[in-house]
């Protein structure tokens, strides 16, 4: 999956359907990637231990950066008021243990737009693109006849609009929400990674239930 | 089918220089055919060569007897990829592109080579002036320049066969 931030638009661009792609393409929209006050789209789902050729995310804020790292997840959280739109970047590739992950902020004052693609030319047109301040359909336009991708056009939706999406979310979240993500539930975050490669709300709550059943008889083994 | 290339070259040595004012475009001595080189500008007599290269290929193209690609041709395909020279040749209504010895007839759409010729191309998409894109290309690509120079496909003589 692309990711796009540009021009007070967050686009995203489905990939072909695998079969571990889960959602749907009769409504693509975001919805479906938002729960407990958290966005999340995957934008590499592939192994770890990935070969070279594949799997480098790179990430393009309008200006140079290039790492050539293990990106997961494009997040977009809202806590307190508080807004951070950022992605994680795998630390570790070695499968013993819980990966570790680190997050980093996409957006800044100096920098209101950014790139995610997984795949490096991609993500080399795509920031030309944004740089040159394309417009969204110029963008599509482009990822269509320039196979850019998947090949299919973006889905954009104002980022308002998403930022109420998540904030609407966030009002009915539960006790263990965004326990999920965060580092110090690394199991748990090493098996969505094992057992789903794209973040659905199913899987979500199915995780959810298997903690509370781990704490029911984690409480009823203390009790004997 | 215009060719463009900006003049940012990095010479050998060590420590590497960098310089705008490198020349990557080149026309026969007939001025029918007009060549554009990615990477190590190569030496007086290989860029001969390529100009031999180039005119029997835009022969058999003018001919007809290719469609998209051009690697049927051993003789081309062993002095090519001797010289392992990626370019771009142009006629006056006519280009292919060379990478690592396979040709591509090229139709209507900007195509490039060489290190951020993807940023050239998204730039001209958006912008549809090369000047433009040459400009916002160096910004995000520090191995472009803003100098660029071109040879314009009305300029070349009608390549003719025989």
């Amino acid at each position: 999956m692309i990711v796009i931030i540009h021009r007070g638009y967050l686009g995203f661009q489905p990939n072909a359907v695998t079969s571990d792609v889960t959602y749907s393409f009769a409504q693509p929209d975001l919805t479906q990637f938002i729960d407990d006050g958290l966005l999340v789209l995957p934008i590499s789902h592939d192994d770890l231990n990935a070969d070279e050729l594949g799997n480098k995310g790179r990430i393009l804020a309008g200006y140079k950066i290039s790492n050539f790292v293990y990106y997961r997840y494009f997040h977009w959280t809202i806590k307190e008021g508080a807004s951070d739109i950022i992605y994680t970047k795998l630390l570790s590739d070695k499968d013993e243990s819980p990966p570790q992950y680190r997050k980093i902020a996409l957006l800044n004052p100096y920098s209101r737009s950014c790139v995610l693609a997984k795949n490096e030319i991609d993500a080399a047109y795509l920031t030309a693109l944004v740089h040159a301040d394309a417009t969204i359909e110029q963008i599509n336009d482009f990822a269509q006849e320039f196979i850019i991708g998947s090949a299919r056009p973006f889905i954009w939706t104002p980022m308002d609009i998403v930022y109420q999406q998540i904030k609407l979310s966030e009002s009915r979240k539960s006790n263990n929400a965004n326990q999920i993500f965060k580092v110090r539930n690394g199991r748990s975050r090493w098996l969505i990674h094992e057992e789903s490669k794209i973040m659905t709300k199913e899987v979500i709550q199915s995780i959810k239930t298997a903690k509370k059943l781990k704490s029911s008889k984690q409480v009823s083994s203390k009790t004997k | 089918m215009n060719l463009h290339a900006d003049r940012r070259v990095l010479l050998s040595g060590h420590p590497a220089r960098v310089r705008n004012d490198g020349i990557k475009l080149f026309r026969n001595d007939e001025n029918t055919i007009a060549i554009g080189i990615s990477g190590v500008i190569p030496k007086q007599q290989d860029l001969l060569k390529l100009f031999v290269i180039s005119e029997l290929l835009f022969t058999e193209m003018y001919k007809g007897e290719f469609a998209n690609r051009l690697d049927s041709n051993e003789f081309v395909e062993s002095s090519v990829n001797n010289l392992d020279i990626n370019f771009i040749a142009i006629t006056s209504n006519r280009a292919f592109k060379c990478v690592e010895g396979i040709y591509f007839v090229q139709t209507d759409q900007m195509t490039g080579l060489g290190t951020g010729h993807r940023s050239i191309v998204a730039c001209y998409y958006v912008l549809n002036d090369i000047k433009l894109a040459f400009q916002v290309s160096s910004e995000i690509d520090i191995m472009s320049s803003t100098e660029y120079m071109s040879i314009m496909a009305s300029s070349l003589k009608p390549f003719v066969i025989g």
